[in-house]
């Protein structure tokens, strides 16, 4: 099936435009550090949407299935990148093995990050579980209006949350030498 | 240790390697719908993973970035299309016009179609006052019973009247030999 040359050339003009963008996100994102390409996210992304344009000739994509194929790609192009045997999940309050996470490092940076880590997420492991959620979405760098989005309340209900949990985290820290080693 | 330094590790330890596990639960379905703002048993689970999991972190926050551009995205697809539509309609008009010398060829099988539907037609309305069926025709007659009665069954509608037969003898009044007496 084939489109209008005009209308051809106007689309994929858009998708261009569309795969540049998205390109740009991942660069920005450091999604790279998963071992993906974001020129090939970039060509993927196109092929698939045109394809879904020539099964679908009036165009009427819903935002969240350009989101979906975008996605996909991206956690497809991770798959290709990072093959290997399947392992378990970590379970709730568990974490991906340290000893895995940073070849590079030395030992020692190594055994104290591992160490200063632990102690980390065994406070965490203490606070009620909605600071606990607010403070790891905060750790990893979502703002506080993100948060409340996320986990559907207000931006000052989860400022509050944050702030109580971060408050408790950084006393259990504390109490355990946290941070002595640096 | 500060603020930031507790968060720089923390991301740095719930990234790097990628888990094919991690890779495999990842629910892109969930993904959008919690950067969407809804919320539901499965955007729970997200967010807990997101909260330990960076890989699930920063997918998180790229459906997030998609939005607006895919939004933006969407509709100018649909505007692109939208316009391409009354150029496809012009299109289709110039090809009618090219094809105008075979405007005769047209006419004719127009006119044989219509002279078609105009004999179906009178041929049905013929139909209910056609004669009838020669099955009545064709019926065979029963035979009298009074010939019948005679022994003359073998070809009873083809016999005449026993008057007319050669066998007639008149009547004898007006024979020759009545003497005038």
């Amino acid at each position: 099936m084939s489109f209008d040359p005009v209308l051809r050339e106007r689309l994929q003009q858009l998708l261009a435009a569309y795969g540049a963008r998205v390109r740009v996100l991942i660069d920005g994102h450091g999604l790279g550090q998963y071992g993906i390409d974001p020129a090939d996210i970039e060509q993927e992304v196109r092929i698939r949407l045109w394809r879904a344009l020539e099964r679908d000739r009036n165009a009427a994509f819903h935002t969240s299935f350009i989101q979906r194929v975008v996605l996909t790609t991206v956690i497809d192009a991770i798959r290709a990148a990072n093959a290997r045997p399947v392992e378990p999940l970590p379970e709730e309050g568990e974490f991906a093995d340290p000893a895995f996470i940073e070849p590079g490092a030395s030992p020692e940076r190594i055994a104290s990050g591992v160490e200063d880590f632990d102690r980390i997420i065994a406070c965490m492991a203490e606070l009620p579980e909605r600071r606990r959620k607010a403070v790891a979405l905060h750790l990893q760098g979502f703002s506080l209006r993100e948060i409340g989005e996320f986990s559907g309340t207000s931006e000052e209900a989860a400022r509050k949350l944050l702030d109580r949990g971060m408050e408790a985290l950084r006393e259990r820290l504390a109490v355990t030498g946290f941070g002595d080693t640096e | 240790m500060n603020k930031p330094e507790l968060a720089r590790l923390y991301r740095r330890f719930t990234r790097g390697r990628v888990q094919a596990s991690a890779l495999q639960q990842i629910d892109v379905d969930a993904l959008v719908a919690l950067a969407d703002g809804d919320h539901s048993d499965q955007t729970e689970r997200l967010l807990a993973d997101a909260g330990r999991s960076g890989l699930h972190a920063d997918m998180l926050r790229l459906a997030r970035a998609l939005q607006p551009e895919s939004a933006r995205l969407g509709a100018e697809l649909e505007r692109a299309v939208e316009a391409s539509a009354p150029q496809h309609r012009g299109a289709g008009r110039s090809s009618r016009a090219a094809g105008l010398p075979r405007r005769p060829l047209r006419m004719v099988a127009a006119l044989a179609a219509s002279l078609i539907a105009a004999i179906a037609v009178w041929s049905f309305q013929q139909s209910p006052s056609a004669p009838p069926a020669p099955v009545a025709a064709v019926k065979p007659v029963l035979p009298d019973r009074i010939f019948a009665a005679l022994g003359d069954e073998a070809h009873p509608q083809h016999r005449s009247d026993a008057i007319f037969r050669g066998s007639f003898n008149g009547d004898k009044i007006f024979k020759g030999e009545f003497n005038g007496g």
